[in-house]
């Protein structure tokens, strides 16, 4: 069966990315983890998550990728030993020294990061030889050559579908420690190279136009049946430092997608997917290379992104169905007036104006204005623990 | 210590000689960052002068490969005089593969740029039998000894040049080139620069070549001034001559062969080539700070 796999910078976000719709999550821990500045997971953190998540019979993966100095050695099989009692899934590992003593001295499954950007089918199966399960893809394959090197080899593939992409082959990039002293393989990249430059030829400028490297992020929702029918085991979603909002949409989205794929083995109309995902985030987006080498449609150069269609402003807590009456967290501003959208983890949702407004005072008051402030309201419909209220603007 | 160098062309073979004890050279099929590509009858001809100079040669096919490329550098192999090859030297833990295939893992030279920054990692292919691996650039001189101390396999590194920073499969010169309605002309030049706001100061030179584009360091990265240090460790010294010539190889070259950091040659050498030496990562660590950690 595949996999949809989300992000989660913390356990308020590993808990929605699971109720709206991932078969698993990625997390980092405090050690030998990439997204530095992610909030990462401590090992109770950890311990709580994979509890979390085998109660609902879901995984969790600890990104343990940093490509570490002599300095970084010390602990690591200390920290693989702690992970394995807390019970995770796998460890996601780009270090042949963290691999090879997670291999040899615990039982952990371990996948191949992407940060060794295994690009071909001798790589994979090297790695798969030495008893790594899972390979995650380098991103510069196209979807055919994904398709033909998943049936060379035994080892579970994983292909990026969703999120910022690296410009250069993952892990083999230094423009941060070089720019910035920041260590982009332990964690700490500057994206120096969504920077803007001149680009000079014999120190006369090319072109007035500024030159970019950036990348439009990857957005692969019509690829999704292609690379089901290519048996790739896991679609990974990126971003462990995304909203809550942005990773219940884009999960629930790519939930849906893969579903009704399953069930109907046709999708008529990729247009409600593509609208449902710009409620959460509104940037340009492309294929990468899932359609081959990309070209001057796949670049950002300086074109704006527009905002998303709608705003999240509540989280939900609970709701009464005798009184009617919703208890949500507020997120962001809204008023008595707004119309909102109440989009629950179970997938259904409903639309309605708020037409009064309670503190927890039960007070009425006529603005929300104040974050994580606990608010009523009443609503026609059942709002659900973690639901996603959303105003739409 | 050995000391190599990259190459412009194969007539200058004879007069490095006398400097270097072998040579690095390589096809833009299967090699990137070229300073120049050769044809597979050049290479050839490449390997018989070095041989009869009794000076080693070696193929830079550093290229990030997919399966086809993969093929395609299998039969490559088979075709030039491989036997005469000093070794190969490959980005791609594939194109490792690939030459164990073919029973040529004696010769292979792991190549990854930024991956084997530690004891392990570097010697992680030993059992494999490689010949050798080139450690990272993005470490402390104190890390580079430390590794040299336990390395079961020979040690290369990069002690010369400008060193890469960024490797992309995008063409990204030519897409910007598209973006701005303009013809791209600077494919596989070696004269681009790109300029960033803040640090004006530090061009950095691009190269878009086959394989996609190619950042490098502003500043040439110099060992010069290591190589008592070095040479208890290191195997072999690559001079890369990417941007400059084979005559900036014969005036550097000299500096590293005779270890004399000659002030007055070195400035010579700068105000010629408009350039800047500096020691990369050898006295600087790249900044890493983890959380405190829960255990």
């Amino acid at each position: 069966m595949i996999e949809l796999l989300a992000p989660a910078g913390d356990l308020e976000k590993l808990k929605i990315a699971l109720m709206y719709g991932a078969d698993a999550v990625f997390i980092g821990g405090q050690n030998f983890s990439l997204r530095a500045r992610a909030s990462n997971f401590t090992i109770n953190d950890i311990k709580e998550a994979c509890a979390f998540a085998h109660e609902r019979g879901k995984k969790v993966y600890i990104t343990t990728n940093i490509i570490p100095h002599n300095e970084d050695l010390e602990g690591v099989l200390e920290y693989l030993k702690a992970l394995e009692e807390a019970k995770v899934d796998a460890i996601i590992s780009a270090s042949p020294y963290i691999i090879d003593q997670a291999l040899n001295y615990t039982n952990l499954e371990v996948h191949l990061s992407t940060q060794q950007s295994a690009y071909n089918t001798n790589t994979v199966n090297y790695w798969y030889d030495k008893g790594v399960k899972r390979v995650v893809l380098a991103r510069e394959l196209d979807k055919n050559q994904i398709k033909d090197l998943t049936a060379k080899t035994k080892a579970d593939i994983e292909v990026f579908i969703h999120g910022g992409m690296c410009m250069s082959f993952s892990g083999r990039c230094s423009l941060s420690d070089n720019m910035t002293g920041r260590d982009a393989n332990r964690g700490g990249c500057a994206h120096s190279c969504r920077w803007n430059y001149d680009l000079v030829e014999d120190g006369k400028k090319v072109s007035n136009k500024t030159f970019s490297m950036s990348s439009k992020d990857l957005e692969a929702l019509e690829h999704i049946p292609f690379l089901i029918d290519a048996n790739v085991k896991s679609l990974k979603i990126e971003g462990r430092m995304k909203s809550l909002h942005y990773i219940a949409t884009v999960v629930s989205t790519y939930r849906n997608l893969i579903d009704t794929y399953l069930k109907d083995k046709n999708i008529p109309d990729f247009a409600p997917y593509y609208e449902e995902l710009t409620k959460a985030e509104n940037r340009l987006a492309s294929h990468g290379y899932l359609e081959g080498l990309p070209g001057v449609e796949q670049q950002l150069y300086h074109q704006r992104s527009e905002k998303p269609s709608q705003l999240f402003i509540g989280l939900g807590v609970n709701y009464d169905e005798k009184t009617q009456l919703a208890t949500i967290e507020q997120r962001n501003y809204f008023k008595v007036g707004s119309e909102i959208e109440v989009f629950n983890p179970s997938g259904t949702r409903f639309t309605c104006k708020v037409e009064d407004l309670f503190n927890e005072e039960h007070e009425a008051i006529d603005i929300a204005r104040h974050p994580k402030q606990i608010l009523k309201l009443h609503v026609p419909q059942k709002v659900e623990p973690y639901a996603m209220i959303r105003k739409i603007v | 210590m050995k000391l190599l160098t990259t190459l412009y062309h194969i007539d200058h073979i004879e007069s490095l000689c006398k400097i270097f004890d072998g040579f690095v050279i390589g096809n833009d099929q299967f090699g990137t960052r070229l300073t120049h590509s050769f044809s597979m009858n050049e290479i050839n001809q490449a390997i018989d002068i070095a041989k009869n100079n009794q000076k080693e040669i070696y193929l830079q096919a550093n290229q990030m490969l997919d399966d086809t490329l993969i093929d395609k550098f299998g039969l490559f192999i088979d075709a030039i005089n491989h036997k005469d090859l000093s070794g190969i030297i490959v980005g791609d833990l594939g194109a490792v593969m690939l030459l164990k295939s073919k029973g040529l893992t004696d010769k292979a030279i792991y190549h990854p740029e930024t991956l084997l920054t530690n004891s392990y990692d570097f010697n992680f292919l030993a059992k494999e039998n490689i010949l050798g691996a080139f450690v990272a650039k993005e470490i402390t001189l104190d890390d580079i000894l430390t590794i040299g101390q336990s390395k079961a396999i020979k040690l290369f590194m990069v002690g010369h040049g400008h060193l890469n920073m960024f490797y992309s499969k995008r063409q990204l010169i030519n897409n910007f080139m598209d973006f701005a309605q303009q013809e791209n002309t600077s494919h596989n030049k070696q004269n681009l620069k790109i300029i960033e706001e803040q640090r004006s100061e530090q061009p950095y030179p691009i190269l878009e070549d086959n394989a996609g584009t190619h950042v490098f360091r502003s500043d040439v990265f110099a060992a010069l001034h290591h190589l008592d240090e070095l040479q208890k460790v290191i195997d072999y010294l690559v001079v890369d001559t990417i941007f400059k010539d084979d005559e900036y190889a014969i005036k550097v070259g000299s500096l590293y062969k005779n270890n004399k950091a000659d002030e007055h040659t070195i400035n010579n050498i700068k105000e010629t080539y408009q350039e800047s030496w500096d020691e990369g990562f050898f006295n600087t660590k790249t900044i890493y700070k983890p959380k405190e950690s829960s255990l």
